[in-house]
């Protein structure tokens, strides 16, 4: 359990990469991941929650900021990735409180062999919320036919000076740009690999320097072998 | 909270259909199942209070099962109105009768889910089943007038429509009155065979302190077109639950919606696909404008399962809010299960763009022309995207 | 360098190659035209290996190999480069990433230790000043937001960083002002030498002004149905392929 308080104009950027032990191949063993994650931001104050999830069988993640304060800041960046018969259950909760504030949700998911990943969320203005805004992107890989991408968000809005937007997208990995890639001689692993990171590209970059090369190879490792 | 389901359905009469018999066990135990009506813990009741449904004290309509003979006209009229209902003389190739009589056959593919549907199995008074055999295409759309008046009244219909394959048919369906604490529960299945092309539009403006419960549940078979569009506007209670069953290869689904709420108007839209079959697309588009108290919800959901493979599915919702004190809740849900798939969803709500009202505004038009229009260009997607000249105009009127 | 003998082809069970005879020697550069739908872009990807297209009789060799065996990134690690009609964008991937991972799977390939991030930087500088590509759109996104003929230059830079033997070219030449086709033909022509070969598809004489080849082929149904010097480019050009569809 995480709880950050960000009093006035304070900042507060969390970051976590997650790769406990998921099971084996067939999905036995592995870690049950089941936390809870919340701030609270006073005025002016920011909180930005990222993190990377690569590991245990089962996630259940949901770091959430309640902005309390007028003009303060909520961000949630988030990559998970699930293979063979991990589950996912991850996204965050944004309480809109303060006048002017802001929250901003990139979530990533990418799904391969027989798992599951899910975005769950909540975007809720209060009433007295004047002017808030949010923004969420929630983007789905599929890269198994046999693996589930599944997207909940739940959008509340009690002011009608709020201007909120949602957009999520389900796909599967791009063909051309496998194509592409191997074209140019890079094996299709290393292009799976290249397209995922770049597909995560923003979320990534939220991460401190040396956090961020170590997501990299993580990715590329939790999806060796879901291809082919 | 007052009154179980079992209270609610006994001062409704037992259904005049003839349903299966497992259906109407399923119904029953369905209702002693729940018991209560849902609260808002229960996900697809979170934003919608049933408390003044479950207290209302309700006389049922009961309809003569023979209809009055309409005159003809452009088009093909049904017309509900308390106990009477009038139909006129159907066309080449198109059968109309009262639902007591429908097919059942078609019936042994559909479930019964949640207590609107069993409320409705328990206790439908009639309704009309129409039946377009295969390869007519229909010239006049058919227009069903649902006619409310009176207090009290608890009006339960079913309705049943099947296209033969190839056909095609245009549909205009009309909940229109003014009607004071009273109740529907109209469901409508459509069964739409190979091939075949349904358009519908349905318009709801029932004036008084109404509580509608609209169910839609379409059936397509392979390369199917349907399009659906749901209009709402300044009902007092409605709930729209719309389930798409896509169960073939090639289909393509349409479903536009628009609510329009003021006051302290309560219309709730649920949307359901399932893609069960592979090479199918569906685009969804639902907008809401809320003024005054007024409270909109938005539920879509899209699920395509496993080996479904190449779908297609789109959805959008958009909405403004005209006032601090409207509320919109909306929930796009996407649950895919197959890997071969393009699906998006999005969702705004917001305000009418104020860059746009300023320069209306400084063009010399009133705050409140300018809104109008603005509201206008909004809902220009889905009142270009009704078909029945009927609707259009009334639209036309409501957003003037 | 290149053979190809009798070769069909077919997408979803539509065959768009029906035949087709073609030999390409090493220092040749030979030009591929023909009307709309001709299956081009078809030879293009099947010779690169997309999945999509099923070779249903035939053979293709390079350099004495079966290149039908290989899969796409051995072929391109062979040496044959297809500069893409419509290249892909890739979001998040850079440039320089992308190139980098290329060419150190290409020369780990060919036995050669992977290039100093100094070394490469220096080709990449060497090489985009080759095509005027500017330095900025190397560390942006792979073809992400850049302009058609951004995008062509792009495909041409890579070519001269990859260095391949045999480079396909898919109607480079569209998209092009007329500064721009004077430099990717120079790119071209400075890549040119008596080891590798070129196979230009284009609708256009005028790329042909610039490069200058050895043959001209006219692809029509599936098949070549012409071939001559690049006076037939000329011939083309005036009398369009309505000649050549009667004279077969
Ligand atoms: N996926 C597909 N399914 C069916 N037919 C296809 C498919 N892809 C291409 N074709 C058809 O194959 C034929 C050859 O296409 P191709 O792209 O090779 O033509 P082209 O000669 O390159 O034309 P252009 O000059 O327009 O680039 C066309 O008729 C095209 O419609
Ligand atoms: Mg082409």
């Amino acid at each position: 359990m995480v709880e950050l308080i960000a009093l006035n104009k304070a900042e507060i950027k969390y970051s976590t990469v997650q790769n406990w032990y998921p099971g084996d191949k067939e999905g036995k063993g592995g870690v049950f991941n089941f936390v809870t994650k919340r701030g609270l931001c006073e005025a002016h104050a920011k909180i930005s929650w990222t993190q990377v999830e690569t590991g245990s069988a089962v996630t259940w993640k949901y770091p959430s900021c309640i902005l309390k304060g007028d003009y303060s800041v909520g961000e949630f960046f988030s990559v998970a990735v699930t293979n063979n018969f991990q589950q996912a259950d991850t996204g965050t909760k944004m309480v809109h409180l303060g006048k002017h504030t802001k929250s901003t949700i990139i979530s990533k998911g990418i799904s391969a062999g027989h798992s599951q990943n899910s975005y769950r969320g909540l975007v809720q203005i209060q009433k007295q919320a004047a002017h808030a805004r949010n923004f969420s992107q929630c983007d789905s890989l599929l890269m198994g036919s046999v693996s589930g991408a599944h997207t909940f968000p739940s959008i509340e809005c009690k002011n009608a000076s709020a201007q909120i937007e949602h957009e999520a997208t389900t796909s599967k990995i791009g063909e051309d740009q496998l194509f592409y890639c191997q074209q140019r001689g890079i094996s299709e692993e290393k292009a799976i690999s290249l397209i995922v990171n770049g597909y995560c590209k923003e979320v990534l970059n939220q991460l401190p320097m040396e956090f961020a090369v170590e997501a990299q190879k993580l990715l590329s490792i939790s999806l060796e072998g879901s291809v082919g | 909270m007052s009154g179980t389901l079992i209270d609610f359905c006994k001062q409704l009469e037992p259904t005049a259909l003839k349903l299966p018999a497992s259906l109407l066990q399923a119904a029953r135990d369905g209702v002693e199942f729940q018991h209560h009506f849902p609260t808002t813990r229960e996900e697809p009741w979170k934003y919608t209070r049933l408390g003044r449904v479950a207290a209302l004290k309700l006389t049922p309509v009961k309809i003569n099962q023979s209809a009055e003979r309409l005159a003809a006209s452009e088009t093909i009229d049904i017309i509900f109105e308390q106990e009477t209902w009038h139909c006129a003389e159907p066309t080449a190739g198109l059968h109309i009768n009262f639902s007591a009589d429908l097919d059942a056959s078609a019936w042994n593919a559909c479930t019964l889910q949640g207590h609107v549907q069993h409320i409705n199995a328990l206790s439908a008074q009639g309704g009309v089943a129409i039946r377009v055999d295969a390869n007519t295409k229909l010239i006049k759309p058919l227009r069903i007038i649902h006619r409310l008046q009176g207090a009290h009244t608890g009006l339960i219909l079913h309705h049943q429509l099947i296209l033969g394959n190839h056909a095609s048919a245009q549909v205009e369906v009309f909940f229109e009155g003014t009607s004071e604490d009273s109740y529907a529960n109209v469901l409508f299945d459509f069964f739409i065979g190979a091939g075949a092309n349904l358009h519908t539009d349905m318009l709801q403006q029932t004036k008084g302190t109404h509580y509608g419960f609209h169910t839609q549940r379409i059936y397509q078979q392979k390369d199917s077109t349907v399009a659906l569009q749901t209009l709402t506007a300044h009902t007092h209670f409605t709930r729209n639950e719309v389930e798409v069953f896509s169960q073939e290869e090639g289909t393509h689904t349409q479903l536009y919606g628009a609510f329009i709420g003021r006051e302290n108007n309560h219309i709730d839209n649920h949307t359901y696909v399932h893609h069960t079959a592979p090479n199918c697309t569906s685009d969804e588009n639902y907008k809401g404008v809320l003024a005054d108290k007024a409270t909109g919800v938005f539920n879509g959901k899209v699920k395509v399962y496993q080996d479904a493979q190449k779908i297609n599915a789109y959805q959008s919702n958009k909405n403004i809010l005209l006032s601090d004190l409207a509320t919109i809740n909306a929930k796009p849900e996407l649950e895919i299960y197959a890997d071969d798939v393009k699906c998006s969803h999005g969702s705004t709500t917001g305000q009418l763009d104020q860059h746009a009202l300023f320069f209306l505004r400084a063009r010399g038009i009133s705050e409140t022309k300018a809104t109008d229009m603005l509201i206008k260009g909004f809902m220009a997607e889905i009142v270009g995207a009704v078909k029945s000249s009927h609707i259009q105009e009334a639209l036309h009127a409501l957003l003037d | 360098m290149l053979k190809i003998t009798d070769l069909h082809a077919s997408i979803n069970g539509t065959e768009i190659l029906k035949g087709l005879n073609l030999e390409i020697k090493a220092g040749e550069i030979h030009a591929i035209m023909g009307p709309n739908g001709a299956g081009k872009s078809t030879l293009a990807s099947v010779l690169a290996g997309k999945e999509d297209y099923e070779v249903t009789s035939g053979a293709i060799t390079f350099e004495d190999q079966d290149l039908l065996e290989m899969s796409i990134e051995e072929r391109a690690r062979e040496g044959v480069f297809l500069a893409f009609q419509y290249p892909v964008e890739i979001p998040g991937v850079s440039n320089v990433n992308f190139l980098k991972t290329a060419m150190n799977e290409i020369r780990e390939h060919k036995g050669m230790p992977a290039l100093s991030a100094k070394d490469f930087l220096r080709l990449v500088k060497e090489k985009s000043a080759l095509v005027d590509l500017d330095a900025s759109l190397a560390s942006r996104a792979v073809n992400e937001g850049f302009s058609g003929g951004e995008k062509k230059r792009n495909e041409i830079f890579q070519m001269a960083m990859l260095e391949p033997k045999l480079a396909v070219l898919d109607e480079t030449d569209s998209g092009l002002d007329i500064d721009a086709l004077r430099i990717v033909a120079g790119g071209v022509n400075t890549l040119k030498s008596a080891n590798n070969a070129t196979l230009v598809i284009t609708h256009y004489q005028r790329l042909l002004d610039h490069i200058i080849p050895d043959f001209v082929h006219v692809l029509y149904d599936g098949k070549i149905v012409k071939t001559g010097g690049k006076e037939l480019a000329l011939e083309l050009e005036e009398k369009g392929y309505d000649w050549i569809k009667s004279v077969e």
